[in-house]
């Protein structure tokens, strides 16, 4: 049926069986759909009008049956693209699909959708172009680098199809705009995103929408396309919710042992001096005490300065910072004798001391930004740095703030630099500007060839999707080398099953684990609710009373008040929901005195089985720790930049099978090789 | 600049002996151990070459002189820069009438480059960076596969990419080939998709040529005017030709194509260098990485598709059913000048061709289904063209790179079940 051709046409039997059976959706239209009864009328008056005209008709009406004429495709006598039957193609000219990100699978993704024949494309993407996306987004031209990526995309794709409709939104997929009626207005939505919040998101906004979802990621060779539909497969979420790497605070405030401690205390410090303030006081990484004797039992007493004004007063002027931070804050560490029984303890340094000017590494490097800096020199770009983002901070309006980028200069060199005088204070190795940037922007590796395989692939299980074909939509790998079989591009041989306990498409109830006398409301909000558990806007209520309102204001008395205050019982029920996700959750509580390791809660469906796993994937990522600023101030924004996350490295040791969610998240963790078809051969070589 | 030891002195300038340069070259006696101070990066070295009043064209056949065993240069066609040890001794070097001299400038990538490259330079590292960036690749056929693979190239960041088609371009490539625009209709291939491959990278050197196909000979190939060739739209036995001509010039050789919904591709890098990192995972501690070095031989394109199997031999049966339907379709080709529409006549034709290819191997005619050569009909698909070519552009450059170990030597995309497949088909030359 799918090839609408002559010989095919000749058997009339078989074509009428498989036209009756066939069901259009005249979305264009938009009205009705072709199911067998309209079938059986057109045939009855078709072959009736056309019998009167000549009794040798059959392929006239086969011909009519298949694609009336209103629907048929201009296509070119030379060579069309038949390899795709003519119902397929005329399903994907009326068809309506959303592009979630303009990144380096999207601008493939559009090419090829576009060169397809779709027609009918909304792209969405909130980031503008920079330099480093040129290697592989290939929509993008240095002339457009700063301009929005939705609209360039757009642009670029029109000169490969006039004709087709692109509707570009330079925009959030988070916000409340594209609400559940926005989602259902298409036949197929297409993840080309970056982050795990927005992918959980459109999760969601799927599921309720009922709409396929196809999902992608790519990290340097490697990548997955995953086809996500309700009854059929699993969700995006099922293996849990996600944890975000995160080092107990202690560990990045007073006891570094690894450069990404200091790297991620370094970002700190950028928020503090410039940035916008922490959500979380485990992010302040310095404060300006009345006393310094103040001992650490006095947490509580009110600051009377604010760090920021402190250095704003003090005109941001390098050596005093230099002196506070690695001199004065190092020594009142150090007055903490305990810590040091079994640490290395620090060597405070003071903006005067002698610096050893041979460069700490001879090493020959490729590029400038992979020297290492000595310590004189990082001083110099300490100083240099703070002088620039002075003067940027100060043509910020009134309660405007600076905004962290790995691709701005002077952000990045303060942060480099200073992550390597601090860690040259603790005696840990420093690292190049190159190595700090890949840790402090999260940046993962990538390739054009990786996000055009992926992107191909997309589209592929898009005409299936279309073509109602959706069982062979089973997840693609694209392998870091050859496998078994010289398998490469590898195909999952079933569909894994649903976790029973999947806390968004199949339980109704997860638990919550913390300390409630320490966590607050707008802890579980910001924290719990948003960070974990991917909410845009969360509601909370407890029996009928609201705890948590999306509503502005409405609960800001209740913010800074505990658990416990708020009359939260140990195994008490929450009642969360998120509008906008069209999704709602019991949350059982559980009062716990947790040690720092464990953060200041945990999530789980199932107290025993995801708590150990979790810790072993912990254990696993010891090896990766690019991870390290999960916590960046962009978090809650897709990072374009970083559209390409991460699959499965198969050549590693597995895992529980719960990490498998892991594979997409955007840290490369090792992950259980999966079943593919090409596993249960025999190699014979 | 620096200015070499012993140089010799300057030739008077003759307009008559101005083009074949290489000789006033080849005559000049430099002592590479002596003369040439080791610049850069120990293990590769990079200078522009260049008389001052040089054309292009005449610019690339000296561009690469290998300054090896003996003193005097080879000549150009036993230049030879495919192994890793060799590669690390070429040099570019500038060459003025008045005077010999060499100056560094490509030894590092441009504050430019780096910041473009950053995230590949994450994934292979600065020194596979540099190799690329001293290659140059022949691209032949402009079809859907042809454009995919020249804009992975180019945006890769390539030294140059030359684009050689003698065909016109039609309007059934707007199905894949996106490097054409719709006004270019009817214009060589070639050329129509020169100007958008630019813009994709305005490092990459991009030209084009309209060389006709079919007189493609041993010269075009020898002078040293390229590093890899990838081939499309061509049939099997100037594939076969083709194959012979770049083993001889010492080129890297690819051919791909994709019909429908299906693709494949072929690599023949002779013998091949290459580092790999290798994991170890002790039972206790952190997992090690080290590089080591790799030799992959090649069998020829010939010994592949002309592969002859075992009855019932194991590599048969595990063998990607896509072979055979690429034999058909290059044996449809070979006939018909063209590939398979959806006509009758063809369909005719496809299945007499398969029944018998597979009766020739004793295979049975089910392996290839009537299914899969409904998907091999018509116009290339745009996103099967951005699977094949996207795996075939990875491994040029893991060959002009020398890092990692390559797809040895076939890769077909089977429509059916999505699946990507490396397979190993031909025999070793002795
Ligand atoms: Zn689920």
């Amino acid at each position: 049926m799918m090839r609408a051709n002559d010989r095919l046409c000749n058997n009339k039997k078989l074509h009428l069986y498989v036209t009756m059976k066939q069901t259009v959706e005249f979305t264009a239209c938009g009205f009705f759909k072709l199911g067998y009864p309209l079938v059986t009328s057109i045939i009855a008056a078709a072959t009736t009008y056309l019998r009167l005209l000549d009794a040798n008709t059959c392929f006239y009406i086969a011909k009519l049956t298949v694609t009336p004429s209103f629907l048929r495709t201009n296509s070119h006598r030379i060579m069309a693209l038949t390899s795709i039957s003519e119902d397929l193609r005329s399903k994907v000219k009326s068809s309506k699909i959303l592009v979630v990100g303009a990144g380096g699978i999207g601008c493939e993704l559009l090419k090829n959708l576009v060169l397809t024949g779709f027609e009918d494309i909304e792209v969405l993407d909130l980031d503008t172009i920079d330099v480093s996306n040129l290697n592989r987004q290939f929509l993008f031209q240095r002339k457009h680098v700063g301009r929005p990526k939705a609209e360039v995309a757009k642009e670029s794709c029109l000169k490969f199809n006039p004709k087709a409709k692109i509707t570009a939104h330079c925009a959030n997929v988070m916000s409340k705009e594209y609400n559940m009626s926005y989602f259902e207005q298409f036949n197929v939505v297409l993840n080309a995103l970056d982050n795990r919040v927005a992918r959980a998101h459109v999760n969601r906004m799927c599921l309720s929408a009922n709409v396929p979802l196809i999902e992608s990621g790519t990290s340097g060779y490697a990548g997955q396309v995953e086809l996500i539909y309700k009854g059929l497969t699993p969700c995006y979420e099922c293996v849990g919710p996600q944890e975000q790497k995160t080092y107990p605070a202690c560990t990045i405030r007073t006891t570094p042992t690894e450069h990404i401690h200091c790297t991620i205390w370094a970002k700190y410090l950028f928020n503090q001096l410039f940035g916008e303030n922490p959500d979380n006081s485990d992010e302040e990484v310095f404060d300006v005490r009345a006393d310094a004797k103040n001992e650490a039992g006095d947490k509580e007493q009110p600051k009377k300065t604010s760090p920021r004004e402190w250095a704003q007063q003090t005109g941001y002027e390098a050596e005093l910072l230099f002196n506070k931070l690695f001199n004065d804050d190092i020594l009142y560490n150090l007055s903490m004798s305990d810590l040091w029984k079994k640490r290395k303890p620090p060597v405070p340094l003071l903006w005067n001391n002698n610096f050893d000017d041979s460069p700490s590494s001879d090493s020959p490097v490729g590029m400038n930004d992979q020297k290492v800096w000595t310590i004189a020199e990082c001083k110099q770009q300490f100083a240099d740095a703070l002088k620039a983002l002075k003067e940027a901070s100060l043509e910020l309006g009134e309660g405007e703030s600076l905004v962290w980028d790995k691709d701005d200069e002077p952000a990045m060199n303060l942060v480099a630099a200073a992550a390597n005088i601090r860690a040259h204070v603790y005696g840990i190795p420093m690292k190049s500007k190159f190595d700090i940037k890949a840790m402090a922007g999260n940046i993962i590796p990538a390739i054009a060839t990786s996000n055009a395989v992926v992107a191909g692939m997309i589209v592929l299980f898009a005409l299936k999707v279309l073509d109602s074909k959706m069982e062979e939509c089973k997840t693609v790998y694209l392998r870091n080398s050859v496998g078994f079989r010289g398998a490469f591009i590898a195909p999952e041989k079933h569909f894994p099953t649903r976790n029973p306990k999947c806390f968004v498409c199949s339980s109704q109830q997860i638990s919550l684990v913390t300390d409630m006398k320490k966590l607050t409301l707008k802890d579980l909000e910001k924290l719990v609710l948003k960070g974990q558990l991917s909410m845009i806007e969360p509601e909370v209520m407890m029996d009928e009373k609201v705890l948590i309102s999306s509503e502005e204001g409405e609960t800001d008395h209740l913010a800074n008040k505990t658990l416990s205050e708020v009359g939260v019982l140990s195994g008490g029920q929450l009642k969360v929901e998120d509008f906008v996700q069209n999704y709602e959750i019991k949350m059982i509580v559980v009062d716990k005195q947790l040690n720092e390791d464990e953060g200041r809660f945990f999530i789980t469906g199932d107290l025993d089985t995801m708590k150990s796993s979790t810790k072993e994937i912990e254990a696993e990522k010891s090896t990766s720790e690019t991870n390290g600023a999960a916590s960046a101030p962009s978090t809650s924004q897709p990072e374009s930049d970083e559209d390409d996350v991460v699959m499965c490295t198969e050549d590693e040791p597995s895992t529980s099978g719960l990490s498998k969610r892991k594979s997409f998240e955007e840290n490369p963790i090792p992950v259980k090789k999966r079943r593919t078809e090409a596993e249960d051969c025999v190699i014979i070589n | 600049m620096r200015p070499l030891a012993a140089l010799p002195p300057p030739k008077p300038k003759d307009p008559r002996e101005a083009s074949p340069l290489p000789h006033s070259l080849s005559s000049i006696q430099v002592d590479e151990r002596v003369s040439l101070p080791r610049l850069g990066p120990p293990d590769t070295c990079l200078f522009t070459l260049g008389i001052t009043d040089l054309t292009t064209s005449d610019f690339f056949k000296i561009s690469r002189l290998q300054l090896d065993d003996d003193s005097t240069y080879p000549s150009r066609t036993e230049y030879n820069c495919t192994e890793l040890d060799h590669l690390q001794k070429v040099y570019y070097v500038e060459v003025t009438s008045s005077s010999f001299k060499m100056v560094e400038t490509s030894a590092q990538l441009t504050a430019d480059e780096e910041k473009l490259y950053d995230r590949q330079i994450r994934l292979w590292g600065i020194e596979s960076q540099k190799r690329l960036r001293s290659a140059r690749l022949l691209l032949i056929g402009l079809g859907g596969l042809g454009a995919e693979v020249t804009k992975n190239i180019v945006l890769s960041g390539i030294k140059s990419v030359t684009l050689l088609d003698d065909k016109l371009s039609t309007k059934d490539l707007a199905f894949s080939q996106f490097l054409i625009p719709p006004e270019k209709i009817g214009e060589n291939r070639a050329e129509a998709s020169v100007e958008r491959a630019q813009n994709l990278n305005p490092h990459v050197e991009v030209t084009s040529e309209t060389f006709p196909l079919a007189d493609l000979n041993q010269e075009y190939f020898s002078n040293s005017r390229w590093d890899v060739v990838v081939a499309t739209g061509l049939d099997q036995d100037q594939l076969e030709r083709l194959d012979g001509f770049c083993r001889k010039g010492g080129l890297k050789f690819f051919a791909g194509e994709v019909f429908g919904m299906f693709g494949y591709f072929f690599s023949d890098l002779n013998t091949h260098s290459f580092t790999k990192t290798v994991k170890t995972i002790p039972k206790k501690g952190v997992v090690k990485e080290e590089s080591v070095k790799e030799t992959s031989k090649f069998p020829t394109f010939s010994s592949a598709i002309n592969q002859v199997f075992e009855k019932n031999s194991s590599q048969l049966r595990l063998l990607d059913p896509s072979y055979f339907v690429i034999k058909i379709l290059l044996k449809f080709r070979a006939e018909k000048k063209r590939n398979p529409t959806d006509s009758d006549e063809d369909w005719d034709q496809l299945i007499l061709l398969r029944d018998q290819e597979l009766d020739k191997h004793h295979h049975p005619r089910e392996k290839v289904p009537d299914e899969f050569l409904q998907a091999v009909v018509g116009a290339e698909v745009g996103p099967v063209c951005a699977i094949v070519g996207a795996v075939l552009s990875q491994e040029v450059i893991k060959a002009v790179s020398h890092k990692d170990e390559p797809h040895n030597n076939m890769f077909f995309f089977n429509p059916l079940n999505n699946k990507g497949t490396v397979q190993k088909l031909g025999k070793l030359e002795s």
